[in-house]
């Protein structure tokens, strides 16, 4: 397979200081390339660089044997992004604005444009500005599957998409790797993730390599849930794990929010539901002495999850003192 | 994609506001014509229009996300911003026309001259600031500068004013010289637009 995209070494770095460093990496023809990260990962930031709508500040990238620093026209020319900005024209219809944006890449707004709207059950002749968040989304796939470029960069594309409509949106970028086409998407979605060829895991704007969904998942999962008047956090080491738990969850109450994250994405330490639930069981002027022992506990044995076990365990070395 | 598709993508406006433009402009040129004030009056109203539209809709175009997916596309900047500022002067003239009639009539057809050279440099100006404008209240303030700047220039008696076509619209006889002058600025503003845009 050739190399469409060659990214060396690239760079970027916001005025704050937070951005990408030193990322490189290739994604071939009929490849479909995941970049795997958390929120503030930097995958926008290494999406954005990649489709020019901000400079390389160090390093290059190159599309098809185009150079970005010597003829960003020309890379140009090869991709199409699609990022989470639903941008359209809202006194437009959805077809006029395919029609806009795909001439601006020299592309007649062909059958294509049809097979795909009508693949993602959307109605190209209804104004972009009646469109629900999903539809804006359907617009833009339809729009990228359209354009029939080389090299096809996706930011969150399943944002906004119901279940079957994201397993539509995976057959066709099957389809469109089939033809020849890369494919990179950038996402904080396991699922999304599994879809992919390859995995790239990005950590704090680095690139880490994640061999498979399992590996990330295994390392990375954390689930934050909560409920009515608390939070609970578990770590589940398959994404398998997740419809289980979510099951138990709703046993004990509504859930407002669920969230899934990974352990590294700060300091802090997390309490499984049953140490939770050990603490709830102590007088209540007595809760907070026991969280403070047993986190100071866990903190000195380097251990980032609280679990009964621990809690226990802190608990003995405090009476023993 | 025709060119009115493209222009009611950029420059579009409903009929309702263009024909209250159009009533708008055409009472204010008529009145101030009462007391020979009626190309002041139009020059005053292109530059304002010119301006603001074209300003205000490239930043809206900046906040919603269009502007990038423009910018990132292979299609060439200063085509693209040439474009958009060419919609824009149709888009200004469109509902001004009764008003332009009405001046061509009291004041000479000649006075054509100054009302096209005078739109092209406002909207080229008011698409300057649009592309310099992060935000809603930079495109506002940058708008109101340089409409303000432009009306200014125009009203003081300096070297200036005579390159200005809006001090040519204004003069109730203007001299055939002027009127070749006042498209000096014009050009000259269409080409900074195209090397200010060009790295884009």
């Amino acid at each position: 397979m050739s190399a469409v995209l060659e990214v060396r070494d690239l760079s970027y770095r916001y005025p704050g200081g937070k951005g990408i460093s030193g990322i490189s990496f290739e994604a071939h023809a009929g490849e479909v390339l995941c970049i795997f990260g958390w929120n503030g990962a930097g995958k926008t930031t290494l999406l954005k660089v990649l489709s020019t709508q901000v400079p390389v500040q160090e390093g290059s990238f190159s599309v098809s044997g185009s150079d970005v620093s010597r003829d960003r026209e020309s890379v140009r020319g090869k991709i199409f992004p699609v990022f989470d900005a639903n941008a359209h024209f809202g006194h437009l219809t959805g077809r006029e604005n395919a029609r806009f944006f795909l001439s601006l890449y020299g592309v007649p707004a062909a059958a294509e444009l049809d097979r795909a709207a009508a693949d993602l059950d959307l109605d190209l002749d209804q104004a972009a500005g009646e469109y629900s968040l999903g539809m804006k989304r359907k617009l833009l796939l339809a729009e990228a599957f359209a354009a029939g470029k080389e090299l096809l960069v996706f930011d969150e594309p399943t944002l906004g998409l119901d279940t079957s409509m994201c397993r539509i949106f995976f057959r066709r970028v099957r389809e469109a790797a089939a033809a020849g086409r890369c494919v990179v998407i950038g996402t904080n979605r396991v699922e999304d993730a599994a879809s992919a060829d390859r995995i790239l895991l990005l950590d704090r704007g680095t690139l880490r390599p994640a061999e498979s969904v399992e590996a990330l998942v295994a390392g990375m999962i954390r689930v934050t849930i909560t409920l009515a008047d608390r939070e609970l956090v578990e770590h589940i080491a398959s994404i398998d794990e997740l419809p289980r738990l979510v099951t138990k969850v709703l046993g004990l109450g509504i859930p407002r929010k669920i969230e899934i994250g990974g352990p590294g994405a700060d300091d802090s330490l997390y309490w499984t539901g049953e140490a939770e639930e050990k603490i709830r069981r102590a007088p209540p002027f007595l809760r907070k002495m026991i969280r403070s022992v047993v986190e100071r506990y866990a903190k000195d044995h380097g251990s980032s999850r609280i679990t009964p076990d621990l809690v226990d365990e802190a608990k003995g070395k405090f009476e023993q003192r | 994609m025709t060119a009115g598709m493209k222009f009611n993508a950029l420059a579009g406006q409903s009929a309702i506001w263009i024909t209250a433009k159009a009533a708008v402009s055409l009472s204010v040129v008529g009145l101030a014509g009462l007391v020979s004030r009626g190309g002041l009056a139009l020059a005053v109203i292109i530059v304002f229009m010119g301006v603001t539209g074209p300003t205000i809709r490239l930043v809206t175009m900046k906040m919603g996300g269009i502007y990038d997916r423009i910018l990132v596309s292979p299609a060439s900047k200063p085509g693209f911003f040439l474009e958009f500022a060419g919609y824009w002067a149709v888009a200004v003239l469109l509902p001004l026309v009764p008003a332009i009639v009405a001046v061509a009539i009291l004041a000479g057809p000649a006075m054509i001259i100054p009302v096209l050279a005078g739109t092209v440099l406002a909207v080229t100006s008011g698409t300057m600031a649009g592309f310099m404008s992060r935000g809603l209240s930079d495109a506002h303030l940058a708008a109101l500068l340089v409409a303000g700047l432009l009306i200014a220039l125009s009203l003081v008696r300096t070297p200036v004013a005579r390159l200005l076509p809006y001090s040519v619209l204004a003069a109730a006889t203007p001299p055939p010289a002027a009127l070749a002058i006042s498209a000096i600025l014009p050009v000259a503003s269409i080409a900074l637009l195209c090397v200010a845009v060009s790295r884009s």
